[in-house]
């Protein structure tokens, strides 16, 4: 029976997260699969950790691992971070605000053993998939990002910058040592690298519930740095 | 090659064949000069046309899923 690690990368997620580790138990044991959660904290000021010692206790040591770090340092070294200590012969990638819900680990996991996939990636864009939360303008940008990234890529994947996903261990660990960019880029990157090492992708709609959106904003920033990575991807790849 | 490299072979092509047709090396298939030279402009301004449609259309099938959202208020 082949066990998932399930990497959960944290930032003062201390609410949410007894809720997102509960919805994932929930998930794995009424289907009978092998997990263990790898929380990765990065020093959140909100006791984030203590919150996970205590699941820990809860669920047990075997179920929820904990490798936390001193600060915020990025998502592709805390992927490499949490690969290092998993067991897992798959690794399931997902944001730990529950804006992504465990309820469609399932569907990854059988697509993934029906076709053999090295990678299994959800998409918000594809029948079945959708966004709540998000009004026009947000939707706009979104979509308008994603058509400039397929005519500039045509990467063959429908949803480029979505972070709910299951790996092979290998695969991730190959794909995550070859990326550089930051950000919604990483993820992009993760996917073209995937092509280009003819590493074979199925997709998953999933449903995305934004609950922060009027909190974070999309500013020039985000914006301007989305362009300069799909540049640098478009030159590059 | 990566997709830059792409789109330059393939721009660079394209025009070449264009620039041949324009002096008259290639077939003209009975377009007149005015038109060969006009039709670069008129094929991309169709192509964003048909972008700005793709747009809007998935846009307007973007699904919202307020059950998901009614699924987390635990």
């Amino acid at each position: 029976m082949p066990m998932y690690s399930i990497l959960l990368p944290t930032y003062n997620e201390k609410e949410n997260l007894p809720i997102i580790i509960w919805l994932i138990d929930q998930t794995m044991t009424k289907h009978d699969y092998n997990y263990e959660v790898i929380i990765i904290d990065d020093g959140s000021p909100d006791g984030t950790l203590e919150v996970a010692r205590q699941l820990q206790s809860i669920y047990g040591s075997d179920k929820i691992v904990l490798r936390p770090r001193e600060k915020k340092l990025g998502l592709g070294t805390a992927y490499i971070h949490g690969l290092k200590h998993a067991s897992g012969e798959f690794i399931i990638i997902m944001d730990a605000d529950l804006s992504h819900h465990p309820k469609f680990i399932p569907q990854f996991i059988k697509l993934q053993a029906e076709k053999d996939l090295d990678v299994v990636t959800g998409t918000r864009y594809v029948n079945g998939g959708g966004v709540y939360g998000w009004d026009l303008k947000r939707k706009v940008v979104s979509r308008g990002a994603n058509l400039l990234t397929q005519i500039l890529l045509r990467p063959g994947v429908s949803d480029l910058t979505g972070s709910f996903r299951l790996y092979k261990k290998e695969v991730l660990g190959t794909l995550v040592k070859s990326c550089v960019s930051k950000g919604y880029v990483f993820q992009m990157e993760m996917m073209v690298r995937a092509r280009q090492n003819s590493f074979s992708i199925g997709e998953v709609p999933i449903t995305f519930v934004d609950r922060f959106y009027g909190e974070s904003k999309l500013g020039a920033n985000e914006i301007s740095g989305f362009v300069k990575g799909l540049l640098y991807l478009f030159a590059t790849t | 090659m990566t997709k830059l490299a792409e789109w330059l072979v393939t721009g660079i092509t394209l025009v070449i064949v264009w620039y041949n047709v324009l002096i008259g090396k290639l077939p003209n298939f009975g377009l007149t000069q005015e038109q060969i030279l006009f039709a670069p402009l008129a094929i991309v301004c169709v192509i964003a046309v048909l972008v700005l449609l793709t747009l809007i259309q998935r846009v307007r099938t973007f699904r919202d899923c307020p059950e998901a959202a009614a699924e987390l208020r635990i």
